[in-house]
């Protein structure tokens, strides 16, 4: 299906914050249909809102209803979620990782999210195509045998 | 509401957070968390009944547990289902905030010495 400009495997959504709450539904209903086990989905999941929402509050100015575009490609052993949105160019792949605080009265709160992605994600990239900026997250799993 | 708020003996609160604490979850622990946080000094943050925990929802715990700390209390988290646990471990805060299976083990470890 991919290619199409609208199917099962592709959502469509603005950066309006309450927008966000049609990822989880969409992506469970895709992971489904292709099996993907129930940990994987889980971290999935994580990955998944961490990147939008990253998007949604930082790539457009708040309050606006930008487009962000998901999809999920899955293939026996391997899924992959790509981002896509047209905000200014951005690399989170690039984007330095604060280091760990020593105590709770030292933590900050940024870069949660971050850690989180690049250390659930067998490998991510970035890519700046026709102004838009496209995030691909892939997951190495095992197939659950039937 | 996904927030539930116990007063147990000795001055201990107890927290209970349930269900999806994805985007819409943490803005509704947000404004209780930070209550708590404010408010209590000896805190167990029971999280058996969360299925799902982002870095919003870890935002919403972090901020009370280090309003918490600032004032000497104590906090700590209780029997996190795996999946919720494996995103607050990789995350690493469970080196800030310790990690309890055990609910009277958890309770022991915030309440003041008498």
């Amino acid at each position: 299906m991919t290619g199409l400009a609208s199917g099962p495997d592709i959502l469509r959504i603005t950066s309006a914050l309450s927008e966000l709450s049609r990822l989880y539904p969409w992506f469970a209903e895709a992971a489904a249909r292709h099996s993907l086990p129930s940990a994987l989905v889980q971290k999935m999941h994580v990955v998944l809102e961490e990147s939008v929402m990253n998007v949604a509050m930082h790539a457009y100015a708040p309050g606006s209803q930008e487009e962000i575009t998901i999809r999920l490609h899955a293939q026996t052993g391997m899924a992959e979620l790509v981002v896509e949105d047209h905000g200014p160019a951005f690399d989170p792949v690039a984007a330095p990782e604060k280091p760990r605080a020593e105590s709770l009265l030292d933590a900050e709160i940024g870069g949660l999210g971050l850690r989180l992605v690049r250390r659930f994600c067998k490998d991510i990239s970035y890519a700046r195509v026709d102004g838009t900026n496209q995030l691909t997250l892939r997951f190495a799993y095992e197939p659950e045998t039937a | 509401m996904p927030i539930k708020i116990e007063d147990l003996a000795d001055g201990v609160t107890k927290v209970v957070i349930s269900g999806r604490i994805d985007i819409a979850g943490a803005a509704d622990i947000d404004m209780p968390m930070s209550i708590v946080g404010g408010s209590r000094r000896n805190v167990v943050i029971d999280l058996s009944g969360v299925e799902f925990m982002a870095s919003l929802g870890l935002r919403s715990i972090v901020l009370s547990g280090k309003s918490i700390m600032s004032k000497g209390g104590k906090v700590v988290l209780l029997a996190p289902q795996p999946a919720v646990e494996e995103v607050i471990t990789t995350s690493g805060i469970d080196e800030l905030i310790p990690i309890y299976k055990d609910e009277a083990a958890a309770i022991a470890a915030v309440t003041p010495a008498a």
